[in-house]
C-alpha cells in the first residue's frame, strides 16, 4: 500500500482489522516517513525508540488477530510535549525540563494506551505552550509543511505539522488561548478545544489552569470525534472535570445540518481579517445556507476586550504555575549546583526560561501585586463574565457561532517576533472560548491560490461538542473540503531527503 | 504615556519571581512590559457596571473527592529527576540555614 501514513484513523482501522496492513507495517511506514521528512519539518522533539514502537505494534497485531481490536489499536499518535508520558522525555519545549522523564502517564495518555494507541513521539510547541508560532520553542521552530518558510501556528504546531506531513495518524494538542485551533487553521487540520472540564488535565504541564484544555488535532472531523471520545470523561484526578460522560455519537454526525442555526459576524471579519480569510468566511456563510442552515448576523459586542483580558488572566496564572521550576526537582539543562539557594534559583530560572515565559511571569506578578490587583486582575475577571454574557445572548438564537480562527493565513518566520502585542492579537478570535470555557472547533474551509489552508471556527454552547462537530462534518461532506482532499489535489513540496514517488 | 513599570520596579519583580535578567533583557522587557500594560489598560473602558467577577468559568466548578488512600508514585520514581543525589528520601538543596543571603540592589 502506498502512502499508508497519509490515511485517517478510520481508514487505518479498516486496513488493520481486515489484515491489509499490520500494525508493525503501519508503525514502520510512519517511522520511515519521520526519518525522511523530520530533518525538514522538525515537528517532533522526541521520537520514541524504533524497537519500543515496534514492540507495542507487535502486541497490537496479536490483539487484532485474536479479535480484540479496540478503537485505536495500532494507531500511531504524536503527542504535544506538554503532556506527560511515562518513561518518554517530556520537555514542554523548555530547557528547564530538557532531561525530564515523567514517572507517570497523563490521564489522556492512559486512555489512549487503554484503547490501543501507539505513542510514536512528542511534538514541538512554544515553550510551556506560550506562543502562536513554535518560534518560542527552546529547541527549534517547526516548519509549516505547505511552505517551509512559514510558521505552522502554535503552540501545538508540531502536532498539526506532523499530521499534515504524514508523521502520525492521530495527535493531541493542548489549547489555552488558541493553541490547538491556530496551528490547525495554518496547516489544514481539524482541531477541537473541548468544553473546559471535558478532558482531564491530570499530567498536563500547567500553563494557565483555568483555560488549559487538551484536544485532538486530526485529519478529518470523524477522526477528531473518535479521539475526543477516547480522551474525554470524568477523572477523579482533576477536580474541575465534568461528571457526566456524554460521548459524541458518530452516526448523528452524518445527520446533516438542515435546520441548524448558526450566528455569524461579517462586520468583524471585514474589520479584522485579511482578504483571503474574509473571502473564505463569506463564501462559507453562503455554503452553510446552501446546506439548509439558518444563518443570521450577530454583534459580538465586547470582542475588543478579549485579548487584554486574556493577557491579564493568563500571565497571572503562569506566574503562579511556573514557580515550581527551581532546577532541583526536574531535569534541566544548566547546573544549578553552585552557591546559595537563592542565587541558584535566580541563575537557574534566568538561564533556562525563555523570553516569552519570562515576560509572562513578570507581567503576571505585576498585575497581581499590591495596588494593581483591582485595576488589572479583578477587572479582567469581570470581563470574563461580560464575555460569557455576550455568548449567552448569541446562543439564545443559535446552535453555534461561525468565527474566523485567525486573521490571516500562515505568516513567514520572524514576522511578529519583536512585537509581543502584535503577536498576542493573533489570539483575538480564539481566546474568547478559553476565557468562557466553551467548546470550539477549527475545520479547513479552503486552500488559497498560494497553497495555504484557511481554517474557520465554530464555537458552541457549553458541552455542545457534538453540535459543532456535526456542523463541520456536514460542511466536509457537502463541499468535499478536507486535509485529505488538499493533499490529493496538491501534494506537499518534496523534502530534500525524500525519495521521488515510485 | 509614562511607564507604569519602572526599571527599578522590574528589578524588584525579577527578584520576587527569582529570575536573573541580563542588562539586555532588562532593556527589552522595560519597553515590552510597559507596551503590554498599556495595551491591557483598555479594560478600563469596558462596560463593567453591575458585572460580577468570574471565579470559576467551567461548568463543573471545583469538586472534592473522598479522602481515601490510593496507590501513589514510588519515592524513587519521584526523585529520579532530581538534580542532586537525594538524601534520606528527600530532594537535596544548597544549605539555607546558617547564613542569610538575600540579594541586594543589583541582581546578580
Amino acid at each position: 500500500l502506498s502512502r499508508v501514513y497519509d490515511r485517517t484513523i478510520e481508514e487505518c482501522r479498516t486496513l488493520l482489522d481486515s489484515g491489509q496492513v499490520t500494525a508493525v507495517e503501519l508503525a514502520e511506514a510512519l517511522l520511515n516517513r519521520i526519518d525522511e521528512v523530520e530533518p525538514t519539518y522538525k515537528a517532533f522533539l522526541t521520537v520514541e525508540e524504533r524497537g519500543k514502537v515496534l514492540e507495542v505494534a507487535a502486541e497490537c497485531d496479536r490483539a487484532i488477530e485474536k479479535g480484540e481490536s479496540r478503537l485505536l489499536t495500532g494507531i500511531p499518535f504524536g503527542i504535544k510535549d506538554s503532556i506527560c508520558t511515562n518513561g518518554l522525555r517530556t520537555t514542554a519545549a523548555s530547557k528547564m525540563l530538557a532531561t525530564y522523564v515523567p514517572p507517570y502517564d497523563a490521564t489522556v495518555i492512559e486512555r489512549l494506551r487503554a484503547h490501543g494507541a501507539i505513542i510514536i513521539g512528542k511534538t514541538n510547541t512554544d515553550e510551556f505552550c506560550m506562543g502562536t508560532t513554535t518560534e518560542f520553542s527552546a529547541f527549534y521552530p517547526t516548519r509549516n509543511p505547505w511552505d517551509t518558510a512559514r510558521v505552522p501556528g502554535g503552540s501545538s504546531g508540531g502536532s498539526a505539522a506532523a499530521i499534515v506531513a504524514g508523521e502520525c495518524i492521530g495527535s493531541l494538542g493542548e489549547d489555552t488561548g488558541g493553541s490547538i485551533r491556530l496551528p490547525s487553521a495554518f496547516c489544514g487540520t481539524v482541531g477541537l478545544k473541548p468544553t473546559y472540564g471535558r478532558v482531564p488535565r491530570y499530567g498536563v504541564i500547567a500553563m494557565a489552569s483555568s483555560c488549559d484544555q487538551v484536544g485532538p488535532i486530526s485529519r478529518s472531523v470523524r477522526d477528531c470525534a473518535i479521539t475526543y471520545n477516547v480522551i474525554s470523561g470524568p477523572d477523579p484526578m482533576d477536580s474541575t472535570s465534568i461528571q457526566d460522560d456524554d460521548k459524541v455519537d458518530l452516526d448523528r454526525l452524518e445527520a446533516g445540518a438542515e435546520g441548524m442555526r448558526v450566528a455569524c459576524v461579517p462586520d468583524l471579519a471585514e474589520r479584522g481579517c485579511s482578504a483571503p480569510v474574509r473571502d473564505v468566511y463569506m463564501q462559507t456563510i453562503d455554503c452553510f445556507r446552501d446546506m439548509g442552515v439558518e444563518v443570521h448576523e450577530v454583534e459580538f459586542e465586547n470582542i475588543d476586550y478579549v485579548v487584554p483580558t486574556y493577557y491579564i488572566v493568563v500571565p497571572s496564572e503562569v506566574s503562579a504555575n511556573l514557580a515550581r521550576y527551581d532546577g532541583f526537582r526536574f531535569g534541566s539543562e544548566q547546573s544549578p549546583d553552585q552557591g546559595e539557594l537563592w542565587e541558584s534559583w535566580m541563575r537557574e530560572r534566568g538561564a533556562n526560561l525563555g523570553p516569552e515565559v519570562k515576560r509572562r511571569i513578570l507581567l503576571g506578578s505585576f498585575v497581581l501585586s499590591h495596588g494593581y490587583y483591582d485595576a488589572y486582575y479583578r477587572t479582567a475577571q469581570k470581563c470574563r463574565s461580560l464575555l460569557k454574557r455576550d455568548f449567552s445572548r448569541i446562543f439564545q438564537d443559535a446552535d453555534a457561532l461561525l468565527f474566523p480562527t485567525s486573521s490571516d493565513v500562515a505568516f513567514e518566520f520572524g514576522t511578529k517576533l519583536d512585537d509581543p502585542v502584535k503577536l498576542y492579537l493573533e489570539d483575538i478570535f480564539t481566546a474568547s472560548a478559553n476565557l468562557t470555557a466553551l467548546p470550539a472547533l477549527t475545520f479547513p474551509a479552503a486552500m488559497t491560490d498560494l497553497g495555504l489552508p484557511v481554517g474557520l471556527q465554530l464555537i458552541g454552547d457549553t458541552k455542545a461538542e457534538e453540535t459543532i462537530l456535526r456542523l463541520a462534518r456536514s460542511f466536509e461532506v457537502h463541499t468535499g473540503i478536507s486535509l485529505q482532499a488538499f493533499l490529493a489535489e496538491r501534494p506537499l513540496p518534496p523534502t530534500p531527503q525524500e525519495r521521488p514517488e515510485q | 504615556m509614562s511607564a507604569v513599570v519602572s526599571r527599578e520596579r522590574l528589578l524588584q519583580l525579577a527578584r520576587l519571581v527569582c529570575i536573573h535578567l541580563t542588562e539586555e533583557e532588562l532593556d527589552q522587557l522595560e519597553t515590552q512590559v510597559n507596551d503590554i500594560i498599556d495595551f491591557v489598560g483598555q479594560l478600563r473602558e469596558a462596560p463593567l457596571q453591575d458585572i460580577e467577577e468570574s471565579t470559576h468559568v467551567g461548568p463543573a466548578g471545583g469538586r472534592m473527592r473522598d479522602d481515601e488512600c490510593r496507590p501513589s508514585l514510588l519515592e524513587a520514581e519521584v526523585l529520579a529527576n532530581a538534580y542532586r543525589e537525594p538524601v534520606s528520601g528527600c530532594f537535596a538543596l544548597p544549605r539555607v540555614l546558617g547564613e542569610l543571603v538575600e540579594p541586594q540592589g543589583e541582581v546578580s
